[in-house]
């Protein structure tokens, strides 16, 4: 059942192959075997809630079990953001994204681990242990939605959700060989997603297959009053995915292939290229510019967003209250429960906007920002897509790299955010056991068209469909 | 070369309202000298300098009482019709 799509499931389900309650039951077994630390929480009341969706079976989500990334809020369950802050917060209310998948049916089995309040591309910047790669656990599954890829990796259940704010959902997806999405910033709503940066976070969908990706995508993008940043399209979803991509152009951004350090992954992008072309594609390089100084500008900005958004964080009316008789109570709550990373964002976000620094740095990286969104537009102007690596290499070990080695990681991801343009990664193959992950990259809006180009390379690779000998 | 200083760290810290030890103060001043260095990269990219130079906004309501109160020069060449000053701008 674990490879399966949530399409073959539900035919599964029609043909009473098995009940909707037996197969959370085994999801679960699962979870409690798995040793990934991917899952950190069980959902509880969760036979009711399949009782529940039983009743509509042609529900557009009947038969997709999710897990939540723990900084995206379940109504009475805990939020903990992986953080002492809000080790013992219990969620008052549902996310959008939540509810609209719960509404249609899908069964939420559980809560996923990340980097404290999304800030790592590891998942061991977590007070909960660190997450593991289920392809070798030694290696991080990345971050910070690191327990989200590692859970769908692992057959946990067949969507996860995850957030992206400089590469969050599309650096693990890649080095745990599954897909997610970053979709057009605005199209899904934020309401109930604890924020990191505001204008860059961005939830989505992760999964093996495309399809399910796109299922889950086309019942969270609505319109929701309650996030005043969603885009004022119409109506963006599509049922029925596409797989006849001919005639489309794909701009290849070769000098970011060429700068990789390993040769194997170079004949594997090649390899996906060379894929395309069969699938009637036309493939043209492209350059993509001022990638040196996107890592910066990113840090800048999202450490800037993240002081103001994290000085919510006091411990007053929620969240950790520490036991010192303190003068400064708002300082001791602070000091002893956020983690070493988020301190470290949290000062270089005051720093960059304290007087005298300001113009030099955060307007500065204002300025950047605007002209690397200019030159994707521009390039996305002559191409339907962009095909370009989603990291550096594969998993690595966590603990090897040094602050700045850490931040690198996010290189080829950053961009995408600084635009809020979508973003899909997806599997492309196997160096030495570990999975390699490509990312397409669209225009404003163009999800589905990123979705229909991942569907494509899916149904003629089988890379989504290998997995991990976990349990 | 951008060096944070300990003084620095402490104010920001402050700012902040986070407490460091002196262990950490270190630490965080290697660290963030670390970013800051690797952040002067943003500085070699060419930016634009910000407009100041705005052209008049063109949909000011003029003063009509006190016609010499107008020193809107887009104005200026302006004319009037039912009493209002309309500008190329408008029209377009």
């Amino acid at each position: 059942m674990i490879d399966k799509s949530i399409l073959e499931i539900q035919k599964d389900l029609a043909d009473k192959k098995y009940s909707y309650l037996e197969l959370v039951n085994q999801q679960l077994a699962l979870i409690r075997q798995s040793s990934t630390n991917s899952v950190i929480h069980i959902e509880d009341n969760i036979i009711e809630k399949v009782k529940e969706a039983e009743k509509n079976v042609n529900s557009e989500a009947f038969g997709m079990t999710i897990l939540h990334k723990d900084n995206i809020a379940v109504k009475d369950q805990p939020l903990t953001c992986s953080s002492k802050m809000l080790q013992n917060f219990i969620s008052p209310y549902n996310a959008t994204l939540v509810q609209k998948l719960e509404d249609e049916g899908a069964i939420c089995l559980g809560k996923t681990n990340l980097d404290e309040f999304g800030m790592g591309s590891s998942t061991s910047f977590t007070i909960h242990n660190r997450a593991k790669n289920p392809w070798d656990k030694t290696k991080t599954p990345g971050g910070s939605s690191g327990g989200s890829a590692a859970a769908i990796a692992e057959g946990l259940a067949s969507v996860a959700t995850g957030t992206d704010t400089g590469g969050s959902i599309r650096q693990p997806a890649s080095f745990c060989g599954i897909s997610g999405l970053k979709p057009t910033y605005g199209t899904v709503s934020r309401y109930g997603v604890v924020a990191y940066a505001s204008s860059l976070d961005q939830a989505g969908p992760m999964a093996k297959h495309v399809s399910d990706v796109a299922l889950a995508y086309n019942i969270i993008a609505t319109k929701d009053s309650n996030d005043s940043k969603m885009a004022h399209a119409k109506d963006i979803t599509q049922k029925i995915l596409q797989d006849d991509i001919k005639g489309k152009t794909i701009g290849v951004a070769i000098e970011w292939i060429e700068s990789l350090q390993n040769p194997h992954l170079k004949n594997y992008y090649k390899e996906a290229i060379k894929t395309y072309k069969e699938l009637g594609a036309y493939v043209k390089n492209i350059q993509i510019t001022n990638l040196e100084a996107a890592l910066p500008c990113y840090y800048v900005i999202s450490a800037a967003e993240a002081a103001s958004n994290l000085a919510r964080f006091d411990g007053m009316r929620y969240g950790y209250r520490s036991s010192k008789e303190n003068k400064d109570i708002y300082k001791a709550n602070r000091s002893e429960s956020f983690g070493n990373e988020v301190k470290r964002r949290i000062l270089l976000g005051n720093f960059v906007l304290s007087s005298g620094s300001e113009n030099k740095y955060y307007q500065k990286a204002r300025k950047v920002r605007a002209l690397i969104q200019e030159n994707y537009l521009s390039i996305l102007k002559n191409v339907d897509a962009i095909l370009a690596p989603a990291t550096t290499g594969t998993a690595f070990e966590p603990g090897t790299q040094s602050v700045i080695e850490a931040y690198e990681n996010d290189k080829f991801t950053v961009g995408v955010n600084l635009s809020g343009l979508p973003s899909l990664a997806l599997p492309i193959g196997f160096d030495d056991g570990m999975p390699i992950g490509m990312q397409l990259i669209g225009k404003h809006m163009s999800d589905n068209l990123l979705l229909n180009l991942g569907h494509a390379f899916q149904k003629r690779t089988t890379w989504h469909k290998v997995s991990p000998v976990t349990l | 070369m951008v060096a944070m200083e300990k003084k620095s760290v402490f104010k920001i810290a402050e700012l902040a309202k986070i407490e460091i030890d002196s262990r950490e103060e270190k630490k965080f001043e290697d660290d963030l000298s670390d970013i800051l260095v690797w952040c002067e990269k943003l500085m070699s990219i060419e930016t634009p300098e910000r407009n100041t130079n705005f052209t008049p906004n063109p949909y000011i309501e003029p003063n009509l009482r006190k016609d010499e109160s107008v020193k809107n020069p887009s104005l200026e060449s302006s004319y009037k019709k039912n009493g209002y000053f309309i500008t190329d701008k408008v029209i377009k």
